[in-house]
C-alpha cells in the first residue's frame, strides 16, 4: 500500500459517517457470532480460527465494496464442517443469520460513500427484509429436522435430481444475472 | 451512458449459496443448507427482480447565474419509467468537489430511498450549492449511481460538469462628493447653466422657444407679462472603468476569506459602477488584456448586470499581457478614467501616464491587497519586499507627473479625487495633444 492510499484511507475512515460506523462494527461482529454458535453446537474451536475471522471481518468492514467479504463466509462455512458433527443442530439457525447479516451488511454499505448515510426508508426495508429472510432460515432448519427424522435411505437418484436442480437453477438464473433479459 | 451490471454483493450471494447448496447435498448435511438458505434467497430475490431497463437520468440547475455567496440548486435523478416491472430502488449521487462550489451536504453526496424510486414520479436529489467566488464557476461532475433490491445490480452515469455564472458581489462603496465636470443633459448632478432639468432656478420672464408647460401663472397674473419657471440642466458624467486583470496576486479564499488582488479590483469596479449608475451616470468598462469586448457607456440596473457579467468573465490565466501594449484605449475627452489596478505590472502604471498626459482626468485606485507579502518562504516574502518598496518608488513618480494613486478602502476612496476633479473644472489645463 502507497502512502496516498494509506492516507486516502485513513482520510476516509475520519469522515466516515456514524451511520457507516454502526454498520461496519456489524460486518465485524456478524462472523464472530457464527464463531460463536458454532462453538455452541461442537463445545470447542481453534482459537487461532477466531482471529483469523476477525482478521478477515475486519478487512470487510473497510472495504465492503470488494470480493473480502467472500473471506469470512467461507472461513465460518469451514470452521463449521470441520467443527460440528451435529447437522440438525439449532444454532445452525444463528450461524446462518450471523451469516446473512455478513452478506447484507457490507451489501447495504457498498451502496452509498463512505461519508453519505443512507436514509431511513432504505434501512428500514433492508431490516424488515432481512427479517423475512432470516424467517426462511427458520424454516429451512425446521424442514431438515422434519426430513431428517423420516429416517429415508441413501437414495442416488435422488442425490443425482438433487444436484441436477442445483445446476439447474443456476443456469436459468445466471443469463438473467449476466445478460438481463 | 451505463448499463446495470451485476455487483460484487451478487455474485458473493449466488456462489455461496451454489456452493454451499452443493455441498450440503454431496455430505449429506442438513445444516449446511441452513447456512445456505439466506444467502439462496437473497440471490434469487435478487435476480428477479433486476431492474427491466436503464434509466435516463435527468439534471436541473435551479438558477445559471447566482451572485458571490448565494446558494443554487442543482437536481440530478431518473426520469419515470412508468410501465417498468421493476426499478431502481436506491439512487445515490455525488458531486465532485470544486474549488469554488460549496455543497450541501458537505461530503457532495446524496441517497434516496425506495419510497420515491417506486413512485411513478422521477427519483430527484438536490443539492444546495454556494458559490463562494465570482466568475464561471462549475458544479460537478456528478456521479450518479441506481441499485436495485439488495444492491444486486448497480447502474451509472456521470452527468458532466454545468456552468453557473457567479457575478462579483460589488463591495462596500459611496462617495459623498458632486462632480461639476460633465457634458450630458441627464443625470442627478446640477448643472452650471439653465435648462431642462428638476432642480429649481427661477422665475423669469417669457423668452420665445420656452415651453408652454413651464409657464408660471400665478406670477404672470400679477405681474400682467408671462413668467416662466426656470430649472438647472441636470447632466451626467462619464465615468471609464479600466480593470487590470494581468495579474491575480494574493491568495484567494473566496466571498469569506481574504481576497486576491483581482477580487479585490473585480469587487471595486462592480461597487463603483453601482454607484455611479445608480446616480444616472454613464458607465463604460475596459479590460486590460482582456479579449472580451468592453462595455460601452450607458446608465440603468440592466446596464449594471451587463458590467456585472462582463467582471465575471474575467479569467487570469485568459489574459495576454502581449496584447495590452498592441490596443488602443481610445478615451473620451470629458470621461472620468477609474483604473483599478495591482499596480505590479507597470502596463497600468504606463497607461495611467498616458491618459494624464492627454489630458484626461484619470485616477488609480491601488488594489494590491496587504497578505501578499506574507510567506512562508523567506525568500519569496523578502522579493515580494523588495518589489513592494519598488512599486512604492513608482506609484511616487506616477503622483509626481499628476495622477492620483488611491488605496482601495471602500466608501469615501474616491472622495478626496472627485473634489478635486470639481474644483479643477474650472481651471485652465494643459494638455499635450
Amino acid at each position: 500500500m502507497s502512502t496516498d492510499q494509506l492516507q486516502r484511507w485513513i482520510d476516509e475512515i475520519l469522515t466516515m459517517s456514524a451511520q457507516r460506523w454502526v454498520l461496519a462494527v456489524i460486518t465485524f461482529a456478524s462472523p464472530l457470532v457464527a464463531v460463536a454458535a458454532a462453538s455452541a453446537a461442537s463445545g470447542s474451536v481453534p482459537r487461532w480460527f477466531p482471529l483469523l475471522i476477525a482478521l478477515a471481518a475486519a478487512l470487510t468492514a473497510a472495504r465492503p465494496d470488494s470480493h473480502n467479504a467472500v473471506l469470512p463466509l467461507g472461513l465460518v462455512v469451514w470452521m463449521w464442517v470441520a467443527t460440528v458433527d451435529d447437522p440438525l443442530t439449532p444454532w445452525s439457525m444463528l450461524a446462518g443469520i450471523s451469516l446473512q447479516l455478513a452478506h447484507v451488511t457490507p451489501a447495504l454499505m457498498s451502496i452509498a460513500p463512505h461519508d453519505a448515510t443512507i436514509d431511513r426508508g432504505t434501512v428500514r426495508r433492508w431490516v424488515l427484509r432481512s427479517g423475512a429472510v432470516a424467517c426462511a432460515v427458520v424454516a429451512t432448519w425446521a424442514a431438515a429436522t422434519v426430513l431428517a427424522r423420516r429416517h429415508a435411505p441413501g437414495n442416488g437418484a435422488l442425490l443425482a435430481l438433487a444436484l441436477a436442480a442445483v445446476v439447474a437453477v443456476t443456469i436459468v438464473l445466471r443469463p438473467r444475472a449476466a445478460d438481463g433479459r | 451512458m451505463s448499463e446495470w451490471r451485476p455487483t460484487i454483493a451478487h455474485f458473493r450471494a449466488a456462489f455461496s449459496c451454489v456452493a454451499l447448496a452443493g455441498a450440503a447435498v454431496i455430505w449429506r448435511r442438513p445444516d449446511l443448507l441452513v447456512l445456505a438458505a439466506p444467502l439462496t434467497v437473497i440471490a434469487v430475490w435478487s435476480t428477479v427482480t433486476r431492474p427491466d431497463r436503464d434509466p435516463s437520468p435527468s439534471h436541473r440547475l435551479g438558477h445559471a447565474t447566482v451572485r458571490e455567496g448565494e446558494a443554487t440548486t442543482w437536481t440530478v435523478g431518473l426520469e419515470p419509467e412508468r410501465d417498468a416491472e421493476h426499478r431502481a430502488e436506491h439512487l445515490v449521487a455525488v458531486v465532485a468537489p470544486g474549488p469554488w462550489a460549496v455543497t450541501k451536504p458537505a461530503g457532495g453526496a446524496l441517497t434516496s430511498g425506495p419510497a420515491a424510486a417506486g413512485a411513478s414520479a422521477p427519483t430527484q436529489l438536490e443539492f444546495v450549492v454556494r458559490m463562494i467566488r465570482w466568475g464561471r464557476q462549475v458544479i460537478g461532475p456528478t456521479t450518479v449511481a441506481a441499485t436495485s433490491s439488495w444492491g444486486a445490480y448497480r447502474w451509472m452515469d456521470i452527468v458532466a460538469e454545468v456552468g453557473v455564472t457567479v457575478l462579483p458581489v460589488p463591495a462596500v462603496f459611496d462617495s459623498n462628493t458632486t462632480g461639476q465636470r460633465a457634458d450630458g443633459l441627464v443625470g442627478l448632478h446640477r448643472s452650471a447653466r439653465p435648462g431642462d432639468g428638476g432642480e429649481f432656478a427661477g422665475i423669469r420672464a417669457f423668452q420665445v422657444g420656452d415651453r408652454l408647460r413651464r409657464i408660471h401663472w400665478p406670477r404672470s397674473l400679477r405681474s400682467g407679462a408671462l413668467h416662466v419657471t426656470s430649472t438647472w440642466a441636470d447632466q451626467d458624467r462619464h465615468v471609464v472603468l479600466v480593470v487590470d486583470a494581468l495579474d491575480d496576486l494574493g491568495v484567494s479564499e473566496g466571498i469569506d476569506g481574504r481576497a486576491s488582488s483581482l477580487d479585490l479590483t473585480v469587487r471595486a469596479a462592480g461597487s463603483i459602477a453601482e454607484h455611479f449608475g445608480q446616480r444616472g451616470d454613464r458607465v463604460s468598462l475596459r479590460i486590460l488584456g482582456a479579449t472580451s469586448m468592453p462595455v460601452p457607456p450607458a446608465t440603468g440596473r440592466a446596464h449594471l448586470r451587463r458590467i456585472l457579467d462582463t467582471l465575471a468573465m474575467i479569467r487570469a490565466e485568459d489574459i495576454h499581457p502581449g496584447a495590452v501594449h498592441r490596443e488602443r484605449l481610445a478615451m473620451p475627452p470629458d470621461a472620468v478614467i477609474v483604473m483599478l489596478s495591482p499596480l505590479i505590472s507597470k502596463v497600468a502604471l504606463e497607461r495611467a501616464v498616458a491618459f494624464a498626459r492627454h489630458g484626461l482626468t484619470v485616477v488609480v485606485v491601488d488594489t494590491l491587497p496587504d497578505h501578499v507579502v506574507d510567506d512562508d518562504d523567506p525568500v519569496t516574502s523578502l522579493t515580494w519586499r523588495i518589489r513592494v518598496l519598488e512599486r512604492r518608488r513608482e506609484i511616487r513618480l506616477v503622483q509626481e507627473i499628476g495622477v492620483p494613486v488611491v488605496p482601495w478602502n471602500g466608501p469615501g476612496s474616491l472622495d478626496q479625487f472627485l473634489r478635486d476633479v470639481a474644483r479643477r473644472a474650472h481651471a485652465p489645463r494643459l494638455t499635450r495633444r
